[in-house]
């Protein structure tokens, strides 16, 4: 509407408008205050409109951003298009899966950055899968197969799931499904007229109605306050013919080649992807229009994708018992861990084995391997408590356990086999483990042991290795230049259940080869401000550190986690000084820190140009100029190994730099932590204090909802 | 000498917040009544939301003041028409009477559980599905229970996903076709007043955990509306019925995290007639007769023995005091060893071993040594009861509660 009535004002606004609802971008300068009159198409009401200069945008002024992205999206329009959700989607050019009825529309998220280098286009490929079947195949379909319970079924099937209409590409969820009514029924337009569903869509959009007695959808939006303050509220109806599903369907996800199949199309190579939006350029290139109007505003795209320098960071040596090795080229040593000792270990003189009945034989078949496993990596192994549980029922676990914990004096580990996977019993036995009685515990799901007979002794391996973890064990390390270093990792989860309780995961390392962990979790009240009781964490964590070493770390590199672009300044702002304060509670003590803000999710990829055609760069690529922000110092740093797919570096931005560190040892640093995550023997894309916390904070929000017991705090425990 | 005080409805709220704004402003007002003439226009132009925040603290407000001894004096009174409640058995008033009256008088636990909780603008804002409540007293534990399933009626329009996917993430009652539910409301309602007026003329305090309180209310007084009849429950927090039930007996006020923490425990979860029927068939955790009766176990856990009540299996489930009480007595004896060292050199010793030994062997000599120690120790006794801020004060916990004490101790 506001749109249309600007446009009428073409003669005194030139032909060369940018309007994004509220703030007009002109390239001429108008005499100081306009007011213009206009008529409202849908009921004739005069409206008055009132221009005003507010502000003369420099051309490299910061302001100009999201205008440059008012253009950008207009000339996406242009190039036909269609915006769903922030993203352009081109249905047009669909590629259609016709044995699983899906087609995935090829799309852009793009946006215009201001970097180091200038400004730039950031442009990532995105796809949207979409469903063939309309809503109303999909109930005639639940019709063919249960006639008696059909309405029943349907609200069974289909509440809940997202649907796109195709015909203005807007998504809704189904809320409710109203059976009394048809596209027969009429309903009030905005301007107070009535008028039946049949002649609205032939009217405004041009589309027969078919089937005449479908029932109707019902979409409750979000309550919203419009500018007035007023509660907007009511109800969507929308016609399943003209609804299509989106999303992979439940049943598809568990069809292993099928879900190959849409990957395949989804993970682009390097070459394609980087074809995708070689593509994307050539099209705007070719449409007249479409340059014209970056034209206009004296915009230009580059014909290509920016190429740059990189460096690939050299790579570590991997350190265990009693010998080192440098990594191999795929960065992964499994072989290594599993064929030798592991810097320490926890002997396991007593630990119960919990299995229901029916997995007497998978419980037998694991503990002869593990014994057999065990000896390479130097873990002494006794056999376990066996306990056999009479069913599979949450109640006789958690039963058994406590009672089992309650008389016997020193169980050292849990383990504990169940049948399929279900968080509910996973989270019984967790809350009985990490919160009531405490004892570290491992949970292994049966089909696991049993699926693959031929992979029993990797997976033996793997689960001795991690149980070695839990009981406080080392399993390798790197060398770590910086002496007298702690490393901090943060993250918080935020609980979409509990009225957006958030949990922060705390983990800092408590010795110098940084192979020891000390953890915390604290719940957050909503609303309340990140990490606000961090200073008990620190403390904590600093103690611990004095315990052990018998002095305070020189220096404190604290990698957070879990921070939006908008959130920056309040890490900086208060979460710093917060963590700062803590030095107070020791007498003289000023240690140098560091910190980092981690950003997995962002939208650059890198390419390595180095041979005829793009491929994914090595791991340990840093790319440090020309993409970085201006106002941080910052770097992408992309460490783990990519089997498919692009690669998408991670994020670090540093906000806080006392210990003077230099780029280069703030990168090597990184890369260095991302070798030491013990649940996965190679690189990972985060620092693995940042995973520790994730994995932390993970555990306690979705299932312990309580801070676990302080006994476990100097052990990996969550992993 | 007759209540003077008046009940302070939102209105009150509202204009005791508004008050040294008037003041400010140079207005004769010093206290609440002067200001109310002032104030009416802008409480018309609140809306129902923002009045809904004073509503909440009038009836926060209330539900303190019922369940709080009804001696004290307050300045400030407010000239309106008196709200005139059910004389409230509130525990205060037991405790002028003898211990024997407080171990036995009854208390009744409910819970009503909803299919989600809709946005505050609708006029429905739950949706009753479960109703369980809990007969109880200090001195006999779990008298009866009562537990049903409610016809929750047609989900508003526009809301099935919503009520859908909140009960799915907690008890997981079908929201239709569920065959057990199958009472409406009015029959529901008679049957838990028959339950609650067993045999007595007058309606007992009914208590729920504060988190609940709202729904519970709010349920209560849907489902009388329906029956066409106003509610005459009083509906108290579970929280203040210890803190009463505390202060009582050691004369000290516990802290307000303590309460918490005592209440907020999962030892119990999958205790064996705990939960209703169909939640234990189907071993979902989420059930409103499973959280009354764990709030009596809390209960139990912790204060009975402080009142010196034998623990029976009507206080807490047999298998769980059992698994929890009876140790394997090698490791005590260890323990008691290990701190020994430590303590050695104090008077105290042999007074706290005793205890701690006690302790760990049978509730039963403790309650009596509680008793016992009311009579000699007075206070000290009290801060003896603070236990560490350990996130569950369960039972063998407690024991290392007194171990922390005497660590500070030395």
């Amino acid at each position: 509407m506001r749109f249309g009535m600007m446009k009428e004002h073409r003669s005194v606004t030139g032909d060369i408008t940018a309007f994004d609802g509220s703030i007009l971008y002109l390239p001429i300068r108008l005499p100081q205050t306009v007011d213009l009159m206009s008529q409202r198409k849908t009921d004739g009401v005069e409206i008055s409109i009132k221009i005003q200069m507010t502000k003369i945008l420099e051309p490299s002024s910061d302001l100009c951003v999201p205008f440059y992205n008012v253009v950008f999206r207009r000339v996406m329009r242009i190039l036909d298009m269609k915006l769903v959700g922030r993203n352009f989607y081109d249905p047009t050019s669909p590629i259609v899966l016709q044995q699983y009825r899906l087609q995935i529309w090829p799309g852009y998220s793009a946006s215009i950055r201001r970097t180091d280098g200038g400004l730039f286009l950031l442009a990532d490929v995105s796809h949207k899968v979409i469903r063939n079947d309309s809503v109303l195949d999909v109930m005639h379909a639940i019709y063919q197969q249960n006639r008696e319970n059909f309405q029943d079924e349907c609200t069974k099937q289909l509440i809940g799931n997202i649907l796109i209409t195709r015909y203005n590409n807007h998504t809704y969820r189904i809320d409710d499904i109203d059976w009394n009514k048809t596209p027969k029924d009429s309903f009030t337009m905005s301007d107070g007229k009535e008028i039946t569903f049949i002649d609205y869509y032939s009217k405004n959009y041009g589309i027969t109605v078919r089937e005449l007695d479908q029932p109707l959808l019902i979409h409750r939006p979000n309550e919203r306050r419009n500018p007035q303050g007023k509660l907007q509220k009511g109800e969507i109806l929308l016609l399943p013919e003209l609804s299509y599903m989106t999303g992979i369907p439940e049943k598809m996800k568990k069809d292993f080649r099928a879900m190959k199949d849409v990957t395949h199309q989804i993970n682009l190579s390097p070459k394609q992807h980087y074809a995708s939006l070689n593509n994307l350029l050539h099209r705007i290139e070719k449409n007249e229009a479409a340059r014209k109007e970056m034209s206009q505003w004296g915009l230009c795209l580059d014909k290509d994708v920016c190429k740059t320098a990189g460096r690939v960071l050299p790579m570590e040596r991997i350190s265990l018992r009693h010998n080192s090795f440098m990594t191999p080229e795929d960065l992964n040593w499994t072989k290594e861990i599993t064929r030798e000792a592991s810097i320490s270990t926890i002997p396991m003189h007593y630990w119960a084995l919990f299995y229901p009945k029916r997995a007497v034989d998978q419980a037998r078949e694991l503990v002869s391997m593990m014994e057999k496993v065990s000896g390479p990596i130097g873990l002494q192994l006794n056999q376990p408590a066996w306990v056999e549980l009479k069913d599979d029922r949450i109640e006789t676990y958690a039963r058994t356990i406590k009672s089992f914990l309650g008389t016997e004096g020193k169980v050292q580990m849990v383990v504990c086999i169940i049948t399929g996977t279900r968080d509910d019993l996973y989270g019984a036995i967790k809350k009985l483990c990490c919160v009531q009685s405490p004892v570290p515990s491992q949970v292994i799901n049966a089909r696991t042991i049993m699926a693959q007979p031929n992979k029993l002794r990797s997976i033996a391996q793997k689960i001795l290795l991690q149980i070695n973890c839990k009981l406080g064990g080392e399993l390798w390390g790197v060398d770590i230049p910086l002496k007298q270093l702690m490393v901090i990792g943060m993250d918080v989860y935020h609980d979409p259940s509990r009225g957006m309780r958030s949990v922060v995961g705390f983990v800092a390392s408590t010795n110098h080869v940084l192979t020891k962990w000390y953890s915390r979790v604290v719940f957050q009240m909503p609303h309340q401000e990140i990490a606000d009781s961090l200073k008990l964490c620190l403390v904590g964590a600093l103690q611990k550190f004095y315990e052990v070493n018998h002095c305070l770390p020189e220096k404190i590199a604290v990698y957070r986690d879990g921070v939006s672009d908008s959130q920056l300044n309040s890490v900086v702002r208060y979460e710093i000084p917060q963590l700062q304060k803590c030095f107070e509670a020791f007498e003289n003590y000023q240690p140098k820190m560091v910190v980092f803000v981690v950003q997995k999710r962002i939208s650059i990829n890198l390419y390595s140009a180095s041979t005829e055609h793009f491929v994914t760069p090595t791991p340990g690529t840093v790319v440090d100029h020309t993409v970085t922000r201006r106002d941080w110092v910052d770097f992408y740093l992309l460490a783990h190994h990519i089997r498919q797919g692009c690669g998408i570096p991670t994020h670090y931005i540093c906000v806080l730099n006392t210990a003077n560190l230099s780029p280069d040892h703030m990168q090597r640093l990184t890369f260095k932590l991302c070798h030491m995550y013990w649940n996965w023997p190679g690189t990972i894309r985060v620092p693995a204090p940042c995973k520790y916390a994730h994995k932390l904070a993970f555990l306690s929000g979705q299932f312990l909802h309580h801070e676990p017991a302080i006994q476990l705090c100097d052990l990996l425990f969550f992993l | 000498m007759p209540n003077r005080k008046g009940a302070r409805n939102a209105y009150y709220f509202f204009v005791r917040e508004k008050l040294p704004e008037l003041q400010r402003r140079g207005l004769p007002v010093a206290r609440v009544p002067d200001a109310i003439p002032f104030c009416s226009r802008d409480w018309a132009l609140l809306t129902e939301d923002e009045k809904e925040k004073y509503s909440e603290m009038a009836r926060k407000w209330r539900a303190g003041k019922s369940a709080q001894a009804s001696g004290k004096q307050v300045n400030g009174n407010i000239v309106e028409e008196s709200w005139k409640l059910q004389v409230a058995l509130s525990v205060s008033d037991l405790c002028k009477f003898f211990l024997p009256a407080v171990l036995g008088s009854i208390f009744y636990f409910l819970n009503i559980f909803s299919h989600g909780e809709l946005p505050s603008h609708c006029e429905q804002r739950f949706l009753p599905c479960e109703i369980g409540c809990i007969k109880y007293s200090l001195k006999d534990g779990i008298i009866s229970d009562f537990h049903r399933f409610i016809d929750p009626g047609e989900v508003p329009r526009g809301f099935r996903f919503h009520c859908q996917a909140a009960s799915n993430a907690t008890h997981k009652i079908p929201i239709s076709g569920f065959e057990l539910s199958n009472a409406s409301y009015p029959v529901v309602l008679r049957e838990l007043y028959s339950f609650l007026r067993l045999n007595s003329s007058r309606w007992p305090p009914v208590y729920c955990k504060s988190d609940d309180w709202y729904r519970v209310n709010w349920c209560l007084k849907q489902m009388a509306k329906e029956a066409g009849t106003r509610t005459q429950l009083e509906l108290l927090t579970v929280e203040d019925l210890v803190m009463e039930l505390y202060q009582w007996k050691l004369q000290k006020e516990p802290s307000k995290t303590w309460v918490r923490n005592l209440l907020d425990v999962f030892v119990w979860d999958y205790s064996s007639n705990t939960r209703c029927k169909w939640h234990e068939e189907n071993d979902i955790l989420f059930c409103a007769l499973a959280t009354c009766k764990k709030a009596a176990y809390c209960i139990s856990n912790s204060l009975a023995s402080v009142y010196g009540v034998s623990l029976t299996a009507a206080h807490l489930p047999l298998q769980d005091s059992d698994s929890n009480n009876i140790v394997n007595p090698k490791t005590v004896v260890l323990d008691a060893g290990r701190f020994q060292v430590i303590i050695f050199e104090y008077v105290v010793l042999n007074y706290f071993r005793l205890l701690l030994l006690l302790r760990w062997l049978s509730p039963w000599f403790l309650s009596l040594w509680y008793a016992y120690s009311f009579g000699c120790t007075g206070n000290s006794w009290g801060y003896m009861w603070q236990p560490p801020a350990s996130p569950s004060p369960s039972s063998h916990l407690g024991g290392s509660g007194v171990l922390v004490y005497l660590l500070k101790f030395s």
